[in-house]
C-alpha cells in the first residue's frame, strides 16, 4: 500500500490539472480536494517515513539500470509535506483572489496543479536526468504562472526568468552529460562509487551542476532575475514561487552535496558556497531594506533567507544539516504567508508602494497581524521555526569553530528585522489628515485568515520541532 | 500533587496570552466585554499566582517541561526569585489594567492596545518562570515584540522614532545575549536554572570563554535592564502613553532585563564563579556608573516623564549592584528593590499620567501649584519621590538599608559613597519637582479643586500606598523582604 | 497600655492624611494636637513599658527614656500652644498643605522622641525634617524659598551622613536599639568613623557652628508657631540622636568629643554676638537658639568624651534641653503677643530674662546644674555667656519694640495655653533641679552670679545701642558659602558648554545624514551602471572559479 503513494502523489495532480485544461473553465472546488488529498497522501506517507525506513516506489518495473524510482526519506517527505501544506493555503486563498476574472482563474487552476505535481515528483526523484526533467517542468509550469498578473505589467520579469532557468538548465543538463560519460549511471545511489576521482571532468561535471542550481535556486549574484518575477506575480503565485520553486533548487543542492557529489565536492567550494550565501543575506536584507514597494521588500527578503541554507555547505554538521533544511520548512511557511499578507494588503490598496500603508492597521488587522507574526520567524527571533533554524545554524558554527558565519547570521536577523518593522511602522503611522478614500474592497475573510494561519503556523513550527528533526534525521554519510 | 497544579507556571502564563488572543479577536468593538476580559484575565491571573505562592512557600515544586527541539526543553518552573518577580507583575498588571482602561478611554485603537497589552504581560510571566536561558530568550524577544507597539501607539513621528530606538536597542541586545546563549550552551549543554549555578567545574577550565559569555550574556541583559551606556532607548520611549510606561518601568521590560541578571548570576554562573572570574566587580562599577549618570542626567530634563525615565535608568542599577557585590546583605537589599522600585516608579507614572490627562502637564514647571488641585495625586507622587530618594519608611529605604550594609560587609566602602551621591542626586531633581507642586502658587487662576478621575486616581493611590506599606511593614513575615530574605537564604547556602 | 506609645505617633499621621483630604479645619485640629499632647501627657506619667513591634519597619522599639521623658512632657504643652495660636493657617487655600506639613512634624516629633532603635529612629527624624520643610516655606515668599532650599540642603547633607554612619553600625547588627550600641562601637572596624559621621550628621540639627546657617533663615521665614516648634523641639532630635546612638566614653572618639566641645563654646559666644548685630526679632532669636544649643552641646561634648559620667550628666541635659523647649517656644509665641496688652509685654519679658539666667527663674536652675556639672575653668565660661545671652535677649526685645506691627493678639485659647507655656517654663526646672542645685539659685551666691552678667548686659545694651550701626547678614557665613558655590556651578556649566554635548550630538546627526546621503548616490551608481553583460561575465568567472576549487578539492 505505502509503495503507491509516492505514485499518486505525482499522478493526481497532474491529472487534475489535466483535467482543467480539458474542462477549459475553472472549477476552483476540484482543486480543493486535490490538495486535500495531497496532504493525505503526504501524512500517510510521513506514517511510513517515521518507521526509519525510506519508501520506494519502482515505475514501470524495469530492471536496475532503466528503472524509474521515486524514493521518500526524510529529507524528501519533509519537503513534501511543506509543499501539501502550502498547497492547502494557498488553494483555498486562490479561491477569491483569482475568482472574477474567468480566463486567468482557468489558467491558474491549470497550472497550479501541475507545478504542484511537478514539486512532488522532483522531491521523489532519484536520478539526476529525471530530477532534470522535474526541475524543467516545474519552471515551465512556473513562468506562466507570472504571466497572470497581467502580461504587460510582468512580461519582461517572465522573459528574464525564463532566460535565466533555461541557461541554468543548459548548465545543469550540461554537468549532468559530463558526469555520465565518466560514471555510466545518474542514479543517486549509485553515483558516488561509480565516479572516478582525481580527473578533471568529474569535479567540472559537478561544478556545472551546482552553478546550474544556484542560477535556478536565484543564489547571489544569479539572483536578478527573482525580485521582478516574484514581485511581479500575483500574490498567490508569488507565495507560491518564492516558498517551494526556488526552495526546490536549493533542496536538490542539498540532496546531490551530501549523497551523489559526496566524492567531487571539496572543503573550499563549501566555503565558496557559504560566503555566497552569507553575501546573499547580508546584500538582500540590504536591498529589501531600500524597497519602495512591499511585494519588493518580501522578494529581496527572499533573495537573502535563501542565503541562509548555503550555509549548510561550509559547515556540514548535523546541526547545520538540521538547520539549513529546518530554515527551508521555516521560510517557506513564513514567506508564503508574507506574500498572502502583502497579497491582501495589495487588494485593498490597489498598489504596493510603502507610502500608502500609512495609517492602515485598522481596515486590515489580521493581515498586518499575519505579515508580523510571519516576520518575527523571518527575523529569526523566538519561538519560531525561524529561530529553531537560526539556533542549529549558529550552534552549527560555534561547533565548528567558524564563526565568521555567526556573524553573518546575527546581522542577517537584525536587518531582516529593520525590513520587516518597516512596513510594519508605516502601518501603525497615524496621519494628522483624514485617511485617504480606498478604491480596493477589504480583503474577505478567507484572505485574511490562510495568511494568519500559515504565519501562526510559522511561529508554531517553532514549538513542534522536535518531531520533524527526529523524521530528517542526521546528516546523511556521517558529515565531513 | 496533581499535574494539572504542578503545571500551575504554564496556566498563569496562558491566562494572559488567552486574554490577549480573544481581545485580538474581539476587534475594535464590543468595549464592555473587552474591559471585562482584560479584568478578569487580570484577576484569574492573580489568583493563579496568589495560589502558587502559597504553594512555593510550602515547598511545593511547580514545573512544565516540553521537548522543543532535540535537547533543549521549554521549561516553565517557579521559585522563589520567580514568584518575587510574578507577584508583582500580576498586582501591577492589574492596577495598571484599570489604570489604562480609564487612561484610553474613547481613545482609537484600543483593541490593538490591550491586546498587546496582555501578551507583555504574557511574556513578562514566561520570563519570570523560564527554567532555562532558553526559554528565558524566547520570551525575552516575545517581550520586546509585543512592547513595540505599545510604545509607538500614538502613532506620530515622534513614537515612531521612539520604537524605532527601542527596536534597535533591544533587537541588538537580543541578538548578543543569544550569541552568548549558543555559546554556553555549545560549552556546557543544556542548562536549566538551579541556584548556585552549575558551572563552577568548568569556570577553571575555560575561564576565559566563561568570562566572555558572561559579558556577552550581561550585555544582552542590560540593554533592557538599561544599563549605560545602553540605556538609550529608554529616555525617548517616555512618548508611550503613562500606562505604557508604567510597564515599561515598573511591571515589564527595564524589570525583565534585570531579572535577567540575577538570574545569570544566581543561577546560571553562581556567585563563587562569578566572583572568581572577576566579573562580579566589573558589573558593580558599571552599575555604579549606570546609577550616578543616570542621576546626573535626569537633573537637566525639563519634561517630567523624561526625568522619571533617566530616574529609572538610575535606580534599576541598583539591583545590578545588589547582586554583583555578592553577600547575602546586598542580595537582599538588590532583590527587594526588584519589587520596592516597581512600586515606587509605578506610582510615579501614574501620577504623571494623571497630571498630563487631568491636565495636560508634561513639562515639570507646569506644574507649580498643582498640589492645591490635586492634593492626592501629588500626595502619592510625594510618597514614590522621596522612596526614590531613599527616605523611610518608603520601600526605597529598605533597599537603600540593605545595600548599604551589604556594602559594608563586602568590604566595598565606596558603594556607600555611591549609594549617598544616589540619595543627593535623587534629593536635587526629584525635591523641586515636589517643591514646585506644594509650595509654588499655581500659574494659572484656576486652582479649584480638580482631581484626576477615579480610574486614575485609584491605582494610584494602590500603588503608592503599596510602596509605603511595603517599607512600613518591611519587618512582618508577609513583606517583600521577608519573601527576598528566604531566598536569598537558600541561595547562599545551598 | 504600652500601645500607648505607638499611638503617639500613629495618631498625628491619621490626622494628616484627614488634612489632605480638606477635613480638618482649625477646631479639630487644635483638638487633635491636644488630644495627642493628653496621651503623651499619660505616656509620660504611667511610663509604660517599652514596646517591641518586629513586623513595623526593620524591627520598631519604642519607649521613654530620661531624657525623652522630659522633653515629651515639654512637647505635650509646645505642640498645643503652637498650634492654636496658628489657628488661622489650618484654612484658606494652603489650610490642606499646612495641616498635612504639621501633623506630620508633630508625628515625627513624638515618634523621634519615642522610638529606641536606629531604623525607626531615623525614620521619625527624616519624617520631622521633611514634612517641617513644609513649615519653612509656607509663606511661599522668595524669602522663604531661599530658606527652605538651604534648610533642605543642610538637611539632606546631615541625613546623608547619618544614613553613612547608621550602614556602617547596622552592618555590625541589624538594627541595633540603643542598649546595643556600646557593643557595636565595640565591636567596629572603625568606630571613629561611623561616630564621627553620626555626630556630625545630628550636628546639623542642633546648629553646632559651621553647620547652623539653616536656622537664621529659617526662623523668620517661617510663621511664628512654626517657629516655635522648629525652634524649641526639632532641634532637639540631634541631641537626642547624639545621646542614644553615640556611645559615651569611647577611646576613638575622644578627639571629636573634644572638637564638640570647643564647637559649643565657641557657638555659645558667637552666634550670641552675630544676632546681636541683626535686625529682625526672630532672626535674633534663631541666634539665641544657636547659641543655648552650643552650651547644651558642652556637657554632651564631656559624655562622649568620658569626663563625665552618664547619671549626673543626663539629668542636667534633660533639665536644660526642657527648660529650652519651653521658654524659647514661649518666646517665639510671644512675637504675637508683643503688639497686645501690656501684661503681655511683661510676660515676654520675663520669659526672655529666664533665658538669661534671671535669678529665681527656672532659666537659673538650668544654668546652676549644668555648672555644677562641669570642670574648672569651665563654669566661668558659662557664666561669662550669660552675658552674652542676656545681650542677645535685649537686642531681641528692642528689635520687638521697634518693629511691632499692630495685628490684633492671638485669640482666648491661644493666649491662655501661651500663659500656661510660660508658667511651666518658669517653673518646671524647680520640679527637676536637684537639692543642691536649688539651694544653690537660691544661695546668696548663686543670686549674686546670676545677677551682674544681666546687669552688666543692660549697661552695655544703655550705652553702646545707639552706636551700633554694624549690621551683618542672616545666616552670617552663608553668604560668602553662597557666591563662591555659585561661581563653581557657573564654571562647570561653562565647562559643560565647551564640552558641548550638545553640539556634538547635533554634529554626529549631521554626519549620519551625510553618510546617508553619500550612501544612496554610491547605491544609485551601482545600480544604475550594473548592466546585464557585467553580471553575465561574472556568472562566467564564477563557474570557472567553481571548478577550478573543485579541481584544487577533488
Amino acid at each position: 500500500m505505502t509503495e503507491a503513494l509516492p505514485v499518486l502523489l505525482v499522478f493526481v495532480p497532474f491529472l487534475a490539472g489535466l483535467g482543467q485544461f480539458v474542462l477549459g473553465r475553472a472549477v476552483p472546488w476540484s482543486q480543493q480536494f486535490v490538495s486535500g488529498f495531497n496532504l493525505l497522501l503526504v501524512l500517510l506517507l510521513l506514517r511510513a517515513v517515521a518507521g526509519g525506513e525510506p519508501v520506494i516506489a519502482d515505475l514501470g518495473g524495469w530492471g536496475e539500470p532503466l528503472a524509474i524510482h521515486l524514493q521518500a526519506d526524510g529529507l524528501a517527505t519533509l519537503m513534501l509535506l511543506l509543499t501539501a501544506v502550502l498547497a492547502v493555503a494557498i488553494s483555498l486563498y486562490a479561491i477569491p483572489a483569482f475568482g472574477g476574472h474567468a480566463r486567468s482563474a482557468w489558467q491558474f487552476w491549470t497550472l497550479w496543479p501541475l507545478l504542484l505535481g511537478s514539486l512532488n515528483a522532483l522531491f521523489l526523484s532519484r536520478d539526476l536526468f529525471n530530477i532534470y526533467v522535474t526541475l524543467e517542468l516545474v519552471t515551465l509550469a512556473a513562468i506562466p504562472l507570472v504571466l497572470l498578473a497581467g502580461p504587460r505589467k510582468t512580461v519582461d520579469a517572465a522573459l528574464r526568468y525564463l532566460l535565466f532557468a533555461l541557461l541554468g538548465s543548459l548548465i545543469y543538463l550540461a554537468g549532468v552529460a559530463l558526469l555520465y560519460a565518466q560514471a555510466g549511471t545518474l542514479d543517486l545511489a549509485l553515483l558516488p562509487a561509480a565516479t572516478p576521482t582525481g580527473s578533471l571532468a568529474g569535479p567540472l561535471a559537478a561544478a556545472l551542476i551546482i552553478t546550474g542550481i544556484l542560477i535556478k535556486g536565484a543564489i547571489l549574484p544569479f539572483h536578478i532575475w527573482l525580485p521582478a518575477a516574484h514581485g511581479g506575480a500575483p500574490a498567490a503565485v508569488s507565495a507560491i514561487l518564492s516558498a517551494l520553486v526556488v526552495k526546490a533548487a536549493i533542496y536538490l543542492l542539498l540532496r546531490l552535496w551530501t549523497g551523489a557529489l559526496e566524492p567531487l565536492v571539496s572543503i573550499a567550494a563549501g566555503q565558496l558556497l557559504g560566503l555566497l550565501g552569507a553575501s546573499a543575506v547580508l546584500f538582500g536584507s540590504w536591498q529589501a531594506f531600500r524597497q519602495s514597494r512591499l511585494k519588493l521588500v518580501v522578494a529581496y527578503s527572499t533573495v537573502a533567507q535563501l542565503g541562509y541554507m548555503l550555509l549548510f555547505f561550509p559547515m556540514a554538521v548535523t546541526a547545520a544539516w538540521q538547520g539549513a533544511v529546518y530554515h527551508g520548512l521555516a521560510h517557506g511557511v513564513a514567506k508564503a504567508a508574507l506574500f498572502l499578507a502583502a497579497g491582501n494588503l495589495l487588494y485593498y490598496l490597489g498598489q504596493d508602494r510603502l507610502e500608502a500603508l500609512r495609517g492602515i492597521d485598522r481596515p486590515l488587522a489580521v493581515s498586518l497581524l499575519a505579515f508580523g507574526l510571519a516576520g518575527v520567524s523571518i527575523m529569526g527571533l523566538p519561538p519560531s521555526g525561524g529561530f529553531t533554524a537560526k539556533w542549529l545554524l549558529l550552534t552549527a558554527s560555534l561547533q565548528t569553530g567558524q564563526w565568521w558565519w555567526t556573524a553573518a547570521l546575527v546581522a542577517g536577523g537584525l536587518l531582516a528585522a529593520g525590513y520587516i518593522f518597516r512596513v510594519l511602522r508605516l502601518a501603525f503611522l497615524q496621519s494628522a489628515e483624514p485617511a485617504e478614500r480606498r478604491d480596493g474592497p477589504v480583503p474577505g475573510r478567507l484572505m485574511a485568515w490562510t495568511a494568519t494561519a500559515l504565519a501562526l503556523l510559522a511561529i508554531g513550527l517553532g514549538l513542534i520541532s522536535a518531531p520533524l528533526l527526529d523524521l530528517l534525521g542526521d546528516i546523511p554519510g556521517g558529515g565531513s | 500533587m496533581s499535574l494539572a497544579y504542578q503545571a500551575m507556571p504554564l496556566w498563569v502564563l496562558l491566562s494572559s496570552l488567552l486574554a490577549a488572543a480573544v481581545i485580538f479577536a474581539l476587534g475594535e468593538g464590543r468595549p464592555r466585554l473587552r474591559i471585562g476580559i482584560n479584568l478578569a484575565a487580570a484577576l484569574i491571573k492573580l489568583v493563579l499566582v496568589g495560589i502558587m505562592l502559597l504553594g512555593v512557600r510550602a515547598g511545593h515544586e511547580f514545573i512544565v517541561r516540553l521537548p522543543l527541539m532535540p535537547g533543549i526543553d521549554l521549561v516553565l518552573q517557579a521559585d522563589a526569585l520567580s514568584m518575587l518577580f510574578i507577584s508583582l507583575s500580576a498586582l501591577l498588571w492589574l492596577a495598571t489594567t484599570i489604570y489604562a482602561i480609564a487612561y484610553l478611554e474613547d481613545s482609537p485603537n484600543r483593541a490593538r492596545f490591550f491586546g498587546f497589552f496582555s501578551l507583555c504581560v504574557a511574556a513578562t510571566m514566561g520570563i519570570a518562570t523560564a527554567g532555562n536561558l532558553f526559554t528565558f530568550f524566547i520570551f525575552y524577544e516575545m517581550l520586546t515584540l509585543a512592547t513595540w507597539p505599545l510604545v509607538i501607539h500614538r502613532g506620530t513621528q515622534q513614537a515612531m522614532r521612539a520604537g524605532r530606538g527601542y527596536l534597535c536597542y533591544t533587537l541588538g541586545g537580543g541578538a548578543v545575549l543569544l550569541l552568548g546563549i549558543v555559546l554556553l550552551h555549545g560549552l556546557a549543554g543544556p542548562q536549566d536554572f538551579v541556584a548556585g549555578g552549575t558551572l563552577v567545574e568548568r569556570g577553571e577550565s575555560h575561564p576565559l570563554v566563561l568570562t566572555l559569555i558572561f559579558a556577552l550574556l550581561i550585555t544582552g541583559m542590560g540593554v533592557k535592564a538599561a544599563l549605560a551606556p545602553l540605556h538609550g532607548w529608554l529616555p525617548t520611549a517616555m512618548v508611550a502613553p503613562a500606562p505604557v510606561s508604567a510597564l515599561l518601568h515598573a511591571v515589564a521590560v527595564v524589570k525583565a532585563g534585570a531579572f535577567g541578571i540575577v538570574r545569570v548570576v544566581y543561577d546560571v554562573y553562581g556567585i563563587e564563579l562569578t566572583q572568581a572570574l572577576g566579573m562580579a566587580e566589573v558589573l558593580a562599577i558599571a552599575a555604579s556608573v549606570t546609577i550616578i549618570y543616570g542621576s546626573l542626567r535626569a537633573i537637566w530634563q525639563t519634561d517630567l516623564k523624561r526625568r522619571l525615565a533617566y530616574s529609572t535608568v538610575s535606580q534599576v542599577s541598583y539591583i545590578a549592584l545588589g547582586v554583583a557585590l555578592a553577600n547575602p546583605l546586598a542580595s537582599i537589599g538588590g532583590l527587594v528593590h526588584l519589587v520596592h522600585q516597581g512600586l515606587m516608579k509605578i506610582t510615579l507614572f501614574f501620577c504623571a499620567g494623571c497630571y498630563a490627562e487631568t491636565h495636560g502637564i508634561h513639562s515639570i514647571d507646569e506644574l507649580d501649584g498643582i498640589g492645591r488641585r490635586m492634593p492626592w495625586t501629588t500626595a502619592m507622587f510625594t510618597l514614590g519621590a522621596l522612596g526614590m530618594i531613599g527616605l523611610p519608611p518608603l520601600a526605597g529605604f529598605i533597599s537603600k538599608w540593605y545595600l548599604g550594609l551589604g556594602a559594608v560587609a563586602a568590604g566595598q566602602l565606596w558603594v556607600i559613597g555611591v549609594l549617598l551621591a544616589s540619595t543627593v542626586l535623587n534629593a536635587i531633581y526629584f525635591l523641586p519637582i515636589l517643591h514646585r507642586a506644594w509650595f509654588r502658587p499655581p500659574k494659572q487662576a484656576d486652582d479649584s479643586l480638580a482631581e484626576a478621575p477615579v480610574g486614575l486616581l485609584g491605582p494610584t493611590l494602590f500603588a503608592g500606598f503599596a510602596a509605603l506599606a511595603v517599607g512600613l511593614f518591611a519587618g512582618s513575615g508577609w513583606s517583600p523582604l521577608a519573601w527576598v530574605e528566604l531566598l536569598v537564604q537558600r541561595e547562599y547556602s545551598p | 497600655m504600652n500601645l500607648l506609645l505607638m499611638l503617639l505617633p500613629s495618631l498625628p499621621l491619621v490626622l494628616g492624611t484627614a488634612a489632605l483630604a480638606g477635613r480638618l479645619g482649625r477646631n479639630s485640629a487644635g483638638g487633635g494636637v491636644i488630644g495627642t499632647c493628653v496621651v503623651a501627657l499619660l505616656v509620660v506619667l504611667l511610663e509604660p513599658s517599652d514596646l517591641h513591634l518586629s513586623w513595623l519597619l526593620l524591627g520598631t522599639t519604642l519607649a521613654l527614656d530620661e531624657v525623652s521623658r522630659v522633653l515629651l512632657f515639654c512637647a505635650a504643652l509646645l505642640w498645643p500652644a503652637a498650634t492654636l495660636a496658628a489657628g488661622g493657617l489650618f484654612e484658606g487655600r494652603d489650610g490642606r498643605r499646612f495641616g498635612m506639613c504639621w501633623l506630620f512634624t508633630l508625628s515625627g516629633n513624638l515618634g523621634m522622641l519615642l522610638s529606641q532603635d536606629l531604623a525607626s529612629f531615623y525614620l521619625c527624624f527624616a519624617v520631622m525634617t521633611f514634612s517641617a520643610y513644609g513649615l519653612v516655606v509656607h509663606k511661599a515668599n522668595h524669602e522663604a524659598w531661599y530658606a527652605g532650599r538651604i534648610y533642605l540642603i543642610l538637611a539632606i547633607g546631615g541625613e546623608s551622613l547619618l544614613l553613612a554612619g547608621i550602614f556602617l553600625l547596622a552592618a555590625e547588627a541589624g538594627n541595633p536599639t540603643v542598649a546595643d550600641i556600646p557593643q557595636v562601637f565595640a565591636a567596629l572596624d572603625r568606630p571613629a568613623l561611623a561616630g564621627g559621621l553620626l555626630l556630625t550628621g545630628f550636628a546639623v540639627k542642633m546648629g553646632v557652628i559651621p553647620l547652623h546657617v539653616w536656622l537664621p533663615l529659617a526662623h523668620p521665614a517661617a510663621p511664628v508657631p512654626a517657629s516655635a516648634v522648629l525652634s524649641g523641639l526639632l532641634v532637639k532630635g540631634g541631641l537626642i540622636g547624639w545621646l542614644r546612638f553615640l556611645p559615651s566614653d569611647t577611646e576613638p572618639l575622644q578627639l571629636a568629643a573634644d572638637i564638640l566641645l570647643l564647637l559649643g563654646f565657641a557657638g555659645a559666644f558667637l552666634a550670641a554676638l552675630a544676632g546681636c548685630l541683626q535686625q529682625r526679632p526672630k532672626t535674633v532669636l534663631a541666634y539665641s537658639t544657636i547659641s543655648q544649643m552650643g552650651l547644651l552641646t558642652v556637657p554632651v561634648a564631656l559624655l562622649l568624651g568620658g569626663r563625665l559620667d552618664p547619671v549626673t550628666a543626663m539629668p542636667v541635659i534633660a533639665l536644660f534641653a526642657g527648660h529650652h523647649v519651653l521658654a524659647k517656644g514661649a518666646l517665639f509665641l510671644a512675637v504675637d503677643h508683643w503688639p497686645g496688652a501690656r501684661w503681655r509685654r511683661l510676660v515676654t519679658v520675663l520669659l526672655a530674662l529666664t533665658i538669661a539666667g534671671l535669678p529665681i527663674s527656672g532659666g537659673l536652675l538650668a544654668k546652676a546644674a549644668l555648672k555644677s556639672t562641669l570642670i574648672e575653668p569651665l563654669p566661668l565660661l558659662v557664666t561669662l555667656s550669660s552675658i552674652t545671652t542676656s545681650l542677645l535677649l535685649l537686642r531681641a526685645l528692642q528689635r520687638l519694640r521697634e518693629t511691632a506691627s499692630d495685628q490684633p493678639p492671638p485669640d482666648t485659647l491661644a493666649t491662655w495655653s501661651w500663659v500656661i507655656l510660660a508658667i511651666a517654663a518658669v517653673s518646671l526646672p524647680w520640679a527637676l533641679a536637684d537639692g543642691d542645685v536649688r539651694s544653690y539659685a537660691m544661695a546668696a551666691s548663686g543670686l549674686i552670679d546670676a545677677s551682674w552678667p544681666i546687669a552688666l548686659a543692660g549697661l552695655i545694651v544703655l550705652l553702646g545701642a545707639r552706636h551700633l550701626r554694624f549690621t551683618i547678614a542672616e545666616g552670617d557665613i552663608l553668604a560668602p558659602i553662597e557666591r563662591l558655590v555659585r561661581r563653581m556651578l557657573e564654571s562647570v556649566n561653562r565647562l559643560r558648554d565647551q564640552l558641548g554635548l550638545e553640539r556634538a550630538q547635533a554634529a554626529l546627526e549631521q554626519g549620519h545624514r551625510r553618510a546617508a546621503d553619500g550612501k544612496d548616490r554610491l547605491l544609485g551608481l551601482l545600480e544604475r551602471d550594473l548592466p546585464e553583460q557585467l553580471v553575465t561575465l561574472l556568472l562566467i568567472g564564477l563557474l570557472l572559479l567553481l571548478g577550478i576549487l573543485l579541481i584544487a578539492g577533488g
